[in-house]
């Protein structure tokens, strides 16, 4: 088993119930409920932040209060948030160990059962494990750290390291983005700084692991990638929260920069339980010759709102998403693509499958953009949607938008559902219904489990296996 | 104005406002167009030349709002709209169809009709045609409908047609526009069928200078069929914004939207389609393509195709795609003598071809395609 | 040991189809079965493998003795019933060989793996002797197939899972001559004392390359008339017609 396999395992894991627990609440730092200016100087207050992240917490903050609920083309779900019920910082002090002794014992207990110190152990680079707003765990291996490669919490990267952090930070993702990185730049806490120097190509992932232990509470780690010219690494990550009763909010904020020449994919493994309202903004710069791609596997929480996106700001820049959503009773995934191109022969692609089971919805929405003046130009995307049952939703709502004719894009979308035929064929070979099923979704998916790394695959077709079970029918 | 009391439909209209930026029905849209406040209608119309009778098709002429000549057995003029609603972003513009249309053509039969309604478009205005076509069991109709400027006034044609295919009916209908490069054509095209009923609408668009197309098709009734057709050529100066809504009600439906749009120049072209398959309509088979051929450096083309699908067993897809003329078809033309020049109109005329094939109909497709012609030979 | 139909009642929607149907197959035993359009026949064989579209008003089907009416399809399969479909299913993004697989898997007990060597060896050696190119493993099943090729991979599927009773449901259909040779090598390459067939089909040709034992007549829900082989060549001769006088 390495890596890939692992996450995917961990995940997994937490379908079967293992993820379903949590430990009664001791934090030493506690923000209390709602959001105000002193929230913000509480929080920058236990992490020691410098000024001018201060400042920047606090003009996000008004506006985040300033922008309206995008409910005009998103779901209305969105207006049961509850901003004022929730709390925004909950920690044990914002360091967090180099070494798993040093854990608290809840905190260690709850990532050994999910597997993650053993991995680290075995095979990956470096991890970072976030418990509520705080990493408590963040290591990278030694021999990687001698090459210059820096993988620390947000915090430790912006006070540590801000001739690297600064000039990037916020630039990927300006503040007035969307509300919610707004909200996500008022009050962020946790989340990964990486800086790969100039030709170093990291062999092994990066990981990291983010876990909700509090009830009422919101996550909103921000990560920060830069892999200078010629560097490449594979940042992976995975999330799960215990089945609260109460909503929770988790609004990331992922920026990543590939300098010329470089490569980042970034692997994401979402499940949250089915209370959490998943929002976050992702998106790429590739620099000339650069390559960014988004894997990102949606299978959990109640909504998630998630459109990785590529600025092809050099030419020759590749960016590409694939995504594969599962959205079951109770959930919708609200996923697309965003691909920006900004510079001549730039190439975005985009595959997205979809499967809607029970009363699930899924949404795919997209956008493409490739302005005047430049030549060269292609995208490729391509939209299909299962529907599993009778009572299963799908939407699709892609944007295409050229200009000259210099460029070649094609966008294909189709919704199917394995239908009674098929299943009746499968049965009369001996395969249960259930069985059957299995079969034609991971036959629908096939193609995309194919693009995660090899090992990976096994797993990510059992969790899907695992989200199925007792959907037939 | 004169001294009347306010009509119930002037009054909604008042009520209404003219579309907004931020309105998702006019995303990439140019909503200022839409504004039609001020404007008075226009005054009496002067006809032009008339083009080539088509055989077999009983012909009615009109100059603005006078009928000039023709009528049949199969058509009635009546006072007053017919009340269009707008679905798709522009409910302010049908209100006002609703409140100052003068007459509609209602068309109705259960047997074979072919119908030319010409329409010279002259003078500056509104000018709000509407045209109701209502196919009963057993009919199979056939509407040619076709704009014409004969000056260069910027005139405003606001028209509406409503399609009502009643069980195993077929209609067929044809409209082309050839107004001049000052006029603006808002168009709402509603259709209605029932079981095993087909209905092929098709648009030729080649000239005005803003187009606002609001298609919607809604197919009730187990087999029924609806084909939406369209082939744009729009050049510099012209902007062409067409949205449409294939709405499946019934069991075991069929629909098929073919859109191609040919761009020369700084022309701009916005398509948004959506496919939704209500609960219940199982068996629906949805298609949707939309396909921009980019002529040039400057033009500019949006799709927004769409799907939301609620229901089961359905075939749904749709393809949008932006592309220029190949250069292997380009070099394998002039391999064979035809100059560059010729080589790309050639290639760009085959590429609506498609479009103007499925309306199976020869007497249509010549229309279309003299049309098509006709703009070619201007554009350079 | 066969596969008995007694008194089988049926009906889809309300609608009955079968009316009290009786046949009995002895394993070792292959049954043709003819008839006119509307007659039943092909819906009898979904029926047996127990489609549920498909409402069972009275009587029974019994394999080896043992009623398996209440079985769900899978079940059935796993009995021993195999369905070749007039029109195979297409299963997007499932190789032909993880699908048998899956299916042979399905057969073992709890625990038990299915020795993929062994399993390799087999189903290359029966593509062989079917003339299908090794590469349809890696296909998807029946997707992009032509009729011929769907029809010779339901023989393939057959061979594979050594089922007790085959439903042959117009097999060779949209075949021509040199495929159905194929197909009817591969089906007579499965005759056995121990296994039964029941071949549905409109035309008499198949009937010269898998030669049956029974050659029953279907009409109206019933089987009306039943002899040896040389009944098939008699419909050939006059049609169906003189089921109207019957």
């Amino acid at each position: 088993m390495n890596s890939e396999t692992a996450t995917v395992k961990q995940v997994a894991l937490e379908k079967d119930g293992v993820g379903n627990f949590s430990f009664p609440e001791s934090h030493k730092f506690d923000a209390g409920y709602g959001l105000t200016k002193d929230t913000i100087d509480y929080i920058s207050k236990v992490k020691d932040e410098p000024a001018w992240v201060n400042e920047f917490r606090h003009k996000a903050l008004e506006t985040f209060l300033s922008k309206p609920m995008p409910t005009n083309w998103a779901t209305k779900d969105l207006e049961n948030i509850d901003f004022d019920a929730i709390r925004y910082y909950l920690s044990d002090g914002a360091t967090p160990k180099r070494s798993w002794d040093d854990v608290p014992p809840e905190v260690l207990e709850t990532f050994d059962r999910l597997g993650v110190p053993e991995q680290e152990r075995a095979f990956l680079a470096g991890v970072e494990a976030q418990y509520d707003s705080e990493a408590a765990y963040s290591n990278v291996k030694e021999a990687l750290a001698d090459e210059g490669v820096i993988f620390v919490t947000c915090s430790e990267g912006l006070k540590e390291h801000e001739e690297i952090f600064r000039p990037w930070f916020g630039k990927v993702i300006p503040t007035g983005d969307n509300k919610f990185s707004a909200l996500n730049s008022a009050v962020m806490s946790g989340g990964s700084f990486i800086y790969i120097p100039p030709g170093v190509k990291v062999k092994h992932p990066l990981q990291a692991y983010f876990r909700i232990n509090s009830e009422n509470f919101g996550q909103f780690e921000r990560t920060l990638i830069i892999a200078d010219e010629g560097a490449e690494v594979m940042y992976m990550e995975g999330c799960t929260a215990p089945k609260f009763e109460t909503a929770t909010l988790h609004s990331a904020v992922v920026e990543l920069v590939a300098m010329k020449g470089a490569k980042i994919q970034y692997i994401t493994v979402q499940n949250w339980s089915s209370n959490v309202f998943n929002l976050v903004t992702k998106r790429g710069l590739a620099h000339e010759d650069a390559e960014i791609r988004w894997i990102d596997c949606n299978i959990g929480s109640r909504l998630t709102m998630k459109y990785p996106g590529v600025v092809m700001k050099g030419e020759r820049a590749r960016g590409e998403v694939i995504s594969i959503a599962l959205a079951n009773d109770g959930q919708h995934q609200d996923t697309g693509a965003k691909m920006i191109h900004a510079a001549n022969n730039t190439t975005s692609n985009v595959v997205s499958k979809s499967i809607s089971v029970g009363e699930g919805r899924s949404t795919y929405r997209g956008q493409v953009h490739i302005p005047k003046h430049l030549k060269g130009c292609k995208n490729n995307t391509e939209c299909d949607a299962l529907l599993i049952n009778t009572n299963s939703r799908t939407d699709t709502y892609p944007a295409i938008s050229v200009k000259g004719n210099q460029h070649v894009t094609q966008h294909e979308a189709s919704v199917s559902q394995v239908s009674e035929e098929m299943l009746f064929y499968m049965q009369q070979r001996g395969l249960s219904e259930a069985q059957a099923m299995s079969l034609a979704v991971n036959g629908f998916i096939n193609d995309l489990v194919e693009e995660f790394p090899m090992e990976y695959s096994v797993e990510l077709k059992r969790l899907i296996d695992l989200e199925m079970e007792g959907s037939v029918g | 104005m004169s001294a009347t009391f306010a009509s119930p439909a002037l009054k909604e209209f008042d009520g209404l406002d003219w579309p907004v930026r931020t309105e998702e029905n006019w995303r990439f849209g140019s909503w200022k167009e839409a504004n039609l406040s001020g404007l008075e209608t226009v005054g009496a119309g002067t006809t032009g030349e008339l083009p080539g009778p088509l055989e077999g098709f009983e012909r009615i002429v009109f100059a603005n709002r006078d009928l000039v000549s023709g009528s049949s057995a199969s058509a009635e003029l009546v006072d007053g709209s017919f009340g269009p609603t707008s679905r798709l972003g522009s409910p302010k513009l049908a209100a006002l169809h609703t409140a100052k249309s003068k007459h509609t053509l209602h068309i109705r039969s259960t047997t074979d009709v072919s119908l030319e309604l010409i329409y010279f478009v002259s003078g500056e205005g509104l000018f709000l045609p509407g045209v109701v076509i209502e196919a009963e069991a057993g009919a199979n109709i056939r509407v040619v409908k076709r704009f014409i400027s004969v000056d260069d006034s910027a005139a405003i044609v606001l028209t509406a047609t409503d399609v009502r295919a009643t069980e195993n009916s077929k209609v067929t209908c044809l409209v082309t526009q050839e107004l001049n490069e000052n006029s603006k054509l808002i168009r709402f095209a509603d259709s209605t069928l029932q079981a095993a009923s087909h209905a092929k609408l098709a648009v030729v668009h080649t000239r005005a200078k803003w187009v606002r197309e609001e298609t919607y098709s809604t197919v009730d009734g187990s087999d029924a069929k609806s084909e939406i057709l369209s082939v744009s050529l729009p050049g510099t100066g012209q902007e062409y914004d067409q949205r449409t809504f294939q709405h499946h009600g019934a069991r075991n439906t069929y629909s098929n939207l073919l859109f191609k749009n040919t761009l020369f120049g700084k022309a701009r072209t916005i398509f948004s389609g959506l496919i939704f398959v209500d609960e219940g309509a199982h068996g629906t088979d949805a298609y949707q393509t939309c396909r921009n051929l980019m002529m040039t450096d400057e033009c500019e083309a949006h799709s927004m195709p769409g799907l939301e699908i609620n229901a089961d067993e359905v075939k749904c897809s749709h393809g949008s795609t932006c592309s220029r003329v190949s250069d292997e078809e380009i070099f394998y033309l002039m391999a064979r003598g035809v100059p560059s020049k010729d080589a790309r109109s050639l290639v760009a005329r085959g590429f609506s071809v498609e479009v103007i094939e499925r309306l199976e109909d020869e007497q249509l497709e010549a229309l279309a395609m003299e049309v098509v012609a006709r703009k070619f030979a201007t554009v350079d | 040991m066969s596969l008995t139909i007694e008194n089988l009642h049926a009906s889809v929607e309300g609608a009955p189809i079968l009316k009290g149907l009786n046949l009995e197959i002895p394993a070792g035993e292959v049954h043709a079965i003819m008839g006119p359009n509307g007659s039943g026949k092909s819906t009898l064989s979904k029926i047996i493998a127990g489609h549920d579209d498909y409402e069972l008003t009275d009587g029974r089907v019994l394999l080896d003795g043992v009623d398996v009416s209440g079985l769900e399809v899978d079940e059935r399969s796993r009995a021993g019933i195999f369905l070749a479909f007039q029109y195979p299913a297409e299963v997007p993004g499932v190789s032909n060989a993880n699908f048998l697989r899956a299916a042979l898997q399905a057969r073992l007990p709890d625990g038990e793996e299915i020795d993929a060597v062994a399993f390799y060896k087999d189903m290359y050696a029966k593509m062989d002797e079917l003339e299908m190119n090794r590469k349809f493993t890696s296909r998807a099943v029946n997707e992009g197939f032509s009729g011929g090729e769907k029809k010779r991979n339901e023989i393939l599927q057959m061979m594979m899972l050594d089922p007790r009773y085959c439903l042959l449901d117009e097999t060779d259909s949209g075949l021509d001559i040199d495929a159905l040779k194929v197909v009817a090598k591969g089906v007579n390459s499965m005759r056995s004392a121990n296994r039964g067939f029941l071949v549905i089909t409109h035309y008499q040709r198949l009937l010269d390359y898998i030669k049956p034992d029974h050659v029953h007549v279907m009409a109206d829900g019933q089987i009306v008339k039943s002899g040896g082989a040389e009944l098939a060549l008699e419909l050939e001769e006059s049609g169906y017609d003189f089921l109207k006088t019957a």
